[in-house]
């Protein structure tokens, strides 16, 4: 990279200006790029389903030994943890794999680590509960009224911590 | 039969490979056959600087084994010299969907947000924004990026039209 990626662009004086530029896209579609592709895009990713599950299944094993590594000490920077990273990546993949409730685990692990007032770490059994919560819901297809609750009931627990003062 | 996508070059940006195969999936079936793939801020540059020229880059937010991440190289692709990169449609996918992420990567520059977990209908909805309806560029003393204010102007027919909004004000 011949310029630093955090460099400040350089001020200028001018005042503001819109550029309207021709549209060279859209000239180049092949075909019209109408709501018909998208149910073919979506049998694509269902195509994909049989492999979701293990996919799931090794990244919660992953974000299981992310947290073993930390033993007691929670992460001091959350958002380069690979505990965090591994979260937000369930949290991405989890709905679209079919697994709902593992998004709705993953989110909230990631607004624990992420949102606690003052850098407060995040209390190991309140991770280790949502690791569990994952790790069940991969093991059981878990998808019903008491996978709700144990989702609702580890969000709201995340959200009194934040609310709390630092 | 050519799909829809058959002439562009897109170039998926993001540290997971499960996303990127999502992704090349989704494209395939737009009819996109010209695909790069990179896990890095110094990969996508590596790909965005040589030909064939990408037409459409989707960067995710965190990206692997970099000080970098995706609204970095968002930053630079915006103060490229070149044509080619300054006004690339930017898809900025994430799972970070605060308001204040959501801001900090349209400061950024992007073109759209795509917010994770995404389906078929969500990226294809963004093209289509990108390829048919796509938003002038607004520059300031602290900003180069698309406008993101939606506005019912036709684009012209050629050349470029630069608008100052002083003058745009005044002839109302």
């Amino acid at each position: 990279m011949s310029q630093p990626m955090d460099e400040q662009p350089e001020k200028e004086k001018t005042e503001p200006i819109i550029i309207e530029r021709p549209n060279t896209l859209k000239p180049r579609l092949a075909a019209p790029l109408d709501d018909s592709i998208v149910k073919r895009a979506e049998e694509a990713v269902h195509a994909l389903s049989g492999d979701f599950r293990r996919w799931l299944e090794s990244l919660i094993t992953e974000l299981c030994s992310a947290r073993a590594k930390l033993g007691e000490q929670p992460a001091a920077r959350p958002t380069a943890s690979s505990l965090y990273a591994l979260s937000l990546e369930i949290k991405s993949l989890g709905e679209m794999y079919g697994y709902p409730l593992i998004t709705r685990f993953a989110h909230s692990l990631c607004r624990l680590l992420l949102r606690l007032p003052g850098n407060r770490p995040a209390p190991m059994v309140l991770i280790d509960a949502h690791l569990d919560a994952m790790r069940a819901a991969i093991r059981t297809d878990m998808m019903d009224a008491a996978g709700v609750q144990l989702a609702t009931e580890l969000e709201k627990q995340v959200s009194q911590l934040i609310a709390q003062d630092p | 039969m050519l799909g829809a996508l058959s002439q562009f070059h897109v170039l998926i940006v993001d540290d997971s490979a499960h996303i990127r195969r999502l992704v090349i999936a989704m494209l395939r079936c737009y009819g996109c056959t010209q695909i790069s793939e990179a896990r890095t801020a110094q990969q996508a540059l590596e790909i965005l600087n040589k030909s064939p020229v990408v037409d459409i880059a989707l960067i995710d937010w965190m990206l692997a084994e970099s000080q970098h991440n995706g609204t970095d190289l968002v930053k630079h692709i915006r103060r490229s010299p070149h044509d080619h990169l300054i006004y690339l449609p930017i898809i900025m996918m994430t799972g970070h969907t605060d308001r204040e992420n959501i801001e900090t990567a349209r400061d950024a520059g992007i073109t759209e947000f795509l917010a994770k977990p995404f389906t078929a209908k969500g990226l294809h909805t963004r093209l289509v924004n990108l390829i048919e309806q796509p938003r002038p560029f607004v520059r300031t003393s602290t900003f180069f990026g698309p406008d993101r204010r939606r506005r019912n102007t036709e684009p012209p027919e050629n050349g470029e039209r630069r608008l100052h909004l002083a003058r745009r004000e005044k002839s109302k």
